[in-house]
């Protein structure tokens, strides 16, 4: 549904995309990035507010910048503002589904409202909206004309962790109904549950692409750590130390004691634990791979990219 | 992510120094080592009485409008108007330095009164562009709802920007008046005869300053604090100081007298001025002074309606 | 922290109301952890209380203290003991972040040297090195946060106030932010009130949190939940959790536990009781299978959180 071909992106002296490639199909797909690393210019090209200096972009078989059609089944939500003051919700966003050629645009107006979360409030004005609310018109905008393509760009900024959480799951459903789904979004917890798959900018380039625990097992060279914890652990950790199972051992700081074991192979480690558990007596309460999300091997994706330093 | 530069030392951090870490069961004599804790610690030293934090805002609420501490660029305008001020007064006093053959004191050349009258455009100018800074920066930043909580109270701002806004204006209309002043004693046969002479001039001049500087400072500020844009307040302040002596004019002509001309916000002023250091009463009598007395009034009490507890600051 | 500190913040009967709405209604609460977070529902009455707390807004009804102190009539000594890092944007953009602290060290009582003194120590404290001459307006978003955070320690109060301080930082920015938050708590002994909508920012620097709803306290209950050994446990096996489930049920019958699938597809026991644990461990020892994963089946923080947003469940405790 969505093809980007070699693309780079140049403003300037500064390349924002450098040789991006991929493409995206129906479900739910999270773009990850340092602020300033090209994910902003993804969403741009995918928009079609930005043309690529080099390479090609393809939503649904047109080119976004220069086929007015693709729009039609196009919804974006971007960042920063969108909404106008003065006009009711209902009003905004049945105005834009008849700009769309939505049929019948009042109706579908107020259904996407609901969806979003905003039915009780559909007939108030906007400017008297918190930005939670706000943010959830521009996404009832993006929605009102049942594109088969979104791109959510910081969709959450602003909400509360209920209206974080409706909406997770709402951004969740809508890819589960076949819609290609963009996500761009800083809170990687978030991302894990709503996104099958992920792409990862970084500098500029596409560093990975896939299923967060796909991508995670294919980093190869990352510490494995393991929190341990119940009566006699210390025991335990010392006797996985001497038996070289673990290369280091470290005391949990952060208040929810126990201890911390890294090892260089998950699969020994854990076939490990019962046995020497069981000889020293030790209760195993807690054994917990720690490092396990999406936010840890992100940093490593990073820290992998960069090669030496920092 | 940086972290302290030394280690900690045995002891609880504070302060600047550190106990002493080495020496060990050395038993007497000074220790082998010492770390000294520089982490971020509480403040405790004295805290100095709130005048000093007053004066710190109008010090910086001076600064801003005259581009000090800033860019070339933005000193130019201010500092073209500073020179615009003191000009006449400096050429004036210059003159007859420097040409001993003219031998004419400057206040001959120019008075007092005239010199305030000339200036009174340049005055104008300054407040339009440079005294709403005082206000609109603070708001544009959005850095009040910060102040009110963590520094100054709504009083001491409200003081310090009123502050700000009189030294800056005094700038512009005393400072001329003083090197006039001293020019003339610079200048004159027996300056120490001069001065003793014309001694009583300086609580005249110093007055007639007031006189113009309280109420442009108090309407500059009060459109200021209307609004968050300073070109809304530059606006505003024109608006009223050049359709104003327009309009008092009108009704003088249309009702056949001189009254209306006391309702002049740029002039009227002026023209008190004037009476103050001439000694002689003003043209319109107690009308002007209760005129100028309302828009000091006026303007500091929108100022403080704008920034006090129930206002939008 | 001594017992007898007073709490951070502590209000009784806390009413506000703006217009038609009714921001505080009748609040009492006493924030008494080193480091508490702040949730609620945009409208719950967050910022309103927060707004109080900082004096810029006066309540109709009800009292605040703050550090012990009244919040509407000590407001002098309030500010001298308080820091606070707002959400928006409330910078000079002109002003380098070392003038930015000077300025606001000045103005809150410190002579110029120790401004200058503090100003230096602080933004080293925060990570900020040659950028802090450049004007703050030159800065990245991550930068802008910090000197935000710097300027509220200049004064070196003993509470400070964060509203969303990881707002917009991506991964690495927030990470940075949320360790500088944690060590201030820990290592720097200043209390921490931060008010966030993420949920997870909340989790890793705070120790306590206070829901508000609808104006009212909803909730109040520590991050970190001790060991429950009558909870449930999620087990994860190497090979097939079927056949090690088959296996545990008639050892853990006797102890009156059960064993059942989770939604994971992991092995779930009903209760984690150390007893119970061991059968588990020796089970696993014996047929040789790697022991992955054992975790409580605790009800998350989340869970707690929004039920107390939206009314449902527990009032207070933990």
């Amino acid at each position: 549904m969505v093809e980007v071909d070699r693309v780079s992106r140049w403003f300037g002296d500064t390349v924002a995309l450098s040789d991006v490639s991929f493409t995206l199909g129906p479900g739910v797909t999270g773009l990850l990035g340092h602020n300033g690393a090209g994910k902003s210019t993804v969403l741009s090209l995918l928009a079609g507010s930005v043309r690529p200096s080099q390479g090609r972009v393809r939503v649904l078989g047109g080119d976004p910048h220069a086929e007015v059609g693709v729009h039609r089944a196009l919804g974006v939500v971007p960042d920063g503002e969108g909404t106008w003051s003065h006009a009711t919700a209902h009003a905004q966003v049945a105005f834009l589904a008849r700009q769309r050629g939505v049929r019948d645009a009042s109706a579908a107006a107020s259904a996407v409202l609901d969806r979003v979360g905003l039915g009780a409030a559909a007939h108030r004005r906007v400017g008297g909206f918190s930005k939670g609310m706000r943010q959830r018109v521009r996404l009832a905008q993006a929605l009102v004309h049942d594109p088969r393509v979104l791109l959510l760009d910081e969709p959450f900024n602003g909400l509360d962790p209920a209206q974080r959480r409706a909406d997770v799951d709402l951004v969740a459903s809508l890819g589960e109904e076949g819609r290609t789904v963009l996500v761009s979004s800083h809170v990687l917890a978030e991302v894990e549950r709503m996104a099958s798959r992920v792409l990862v900018v970084v500098n500029g380039r596409l560093v990975a692409e896939g299923e967060p625990a796909a991508i995670r097992d294919l980093l190869v060279d990352r510490p494995r750590t393991v929190h341990l914890d119940g009566p006699r652990v210390l025991e335990l950790a010392g006797l996985l130390l001497a038996e070289g199972v673990v290369e280091s051992v470290q005391r949990d700081t952060t208040g929810r004691g126990g201890v911390l074991v890294q090892a260089p192979r998950a699969t020994a480690l854990a076939e490990a634990v019962p046995a020497l558990a069981r000889r020293v007596g030790a209760t195993l309460r807690r054994v917990e791979p720690v490092g396990e999300d999406l936010e840890s091997t992100f940093a490593h994706l990073v820290r992998r990219a960069r090669g030496a330093g920092r | 992510m940086s972290g302290p530069v030394a280690e900690v030392s045995s002891e609880v951090p504070g302060g600047v120094s550190g106990g002493g870490a080495g020496g060990g069961p050395r038993g007497a004599g000074a220790p082998r080592a010492v770390l000294h804790d520089v982490r971020y610690s509480r403040f405790t030293g004295a805290l100095r009485p709130r005048r000093s934090a007053v004066a710190a805002l109008v010090a910086a609420g001076v600064r801003r409008p005259l581009g000090l501490r800033r860019s070339a660029g933005s000193k130019v305008w201010p500092f073209l108007l500073l020179a615009a001020a003191y000009l006449p007064a400096l050429a004036v006093v210059a003159v007859p330095l420097l040409v001993p053959q003219v031998d004419v004191q400057p206040t001959e050349l120019i008075g007092y009164p005239q010199l305030l009258a000339t200036n009174s455009v340049v005055v104008l100018a300054f407040v339009a562009t440079a005294v709403p800074t005082v206000l609109t920066r603070d708001r544009r930043d959005r850095v009040l709802s910060l102040y009110f909580a963590t520094a100054l109270s709504r009083a001491e701002y409200v003081l310090g920007a009123a502050l700000s806004a009189v030294s800056l204006l005094l700038l512009i209309v005393l400072g001329p008046a003083l090197v006039l002043f001293v020019g003339s004693i610079a200048t004159a046969g027996d300056p120490g005869g001069w001065f003793a002479e014309h001694v009583g001039d300086l609580p005249r001049i110093l007055l007639a300053s007031l006189v113009v500087v309280l109420p442009n400072a108090a309407l500059g500020l009060a459109v200021a604090s209307l609004t968050s844009r300073r070109i809304v307040a530059v606006g505003g302040y024109l608006a009223v100081v050049l359709v104003g002596p327009v309009l008092s004019r009108l009704v003088a002509v249309v009702v056949e007298a001189d009254w209306p001309l006391a309702f002049d916000p740029a002039g009227g002023p002026v023209l008190l001025a004037t009476a103050v250091v001439d000694g002689a009463p003003a043209p319109q009598g107690a009308l002007a002074w209760v005129v100028w007395a309302a828009l000091v009034v006026a303007g500091s009490a929108v100022l403080v309606g704008r920034y006090g507890r129930g206002g939008d600051a | 922290m001594t017992t007898t500190d007073p709490p951070a913040i502590e209000c009784t009967g806390l009413s506000r109301t703006f217009g038609e709405v009714r921001a505080l209604d009748g609040l009492t609460v006493a924030f008494t952890a080193p480091a508490t977070g702040l949730l609620g529902a945009n409208g719950a009455g967050k910022s309103t209380f927060m707004r109080v707390a900082l004096g810029l807004v006066r309540p109709d009804s009800g009292t605040l203290r703050v550090l012990g102190m009244d919040a509407a009539r000590e407001r002098d000594e309030v500010r001298r003991r308080v820091g606070f890092m707002p959400e928006h944007p409330c910078l000079p953009l002109d002003m380098s972040a070392q003038e930015v602290c000077v300025h606001l060290a000045r103005l809150r009582g410190l002579g110029h040297r120790d401004a200058v003194r503090r100003a230096s120590e602080v933004l080293f404290a925060v990570g900020l090195e040659e950028e802090r001459r450049r004007p703050v307006g030159t800065y990245s978003l991550g930068m802008q946060q910090r000197t935000k955070l710097a300027q509220a320690l200049v004064h070196g109060p003993e509470l400070v106030l964060l509203d969303e301080p990881t707002s917009g930082l991506d991964p690495a920015g927030r990470e940075e932010m949320l360790q500088l938050v944690r060590r201030l708590s820990r290592d720097l002994g200043v209390r921490v009130v931060t008010s966030s909508h993420v949920l997870d920012d909340v989790e890793r620097t705070c120790d306590e949190v206070v829901v508000l709803r609808a104006g009212a306290l909803a909730a109040q209950r520590p991050v970190a939940v001790g060991h429950d050994p009558g909870g449930a446990v999620h087990v994860r096996v190497g090979g097939d959790p079927a056949e090690f489930a088959a296996a545990l049920a008639p050892r853990l019958a006797p102890l009156g536990v059960r064993v059942a699938p989770t939604p994971a597809g992991d092995v779930g026991i009903s209760a984690g009781t150390d007893a119970a644990l061991d059968v588990v461990r020796d089970l696993a020892a014996e047929q040789g299978r790697a022991l992955v994963r054992l975790v409580a089946d605790g009800r998350g923080l989340e869970d707690v959180v929004l039920d107390a947003m939206e009314g449902r469940g527990e009032r207070t405790g933990g």
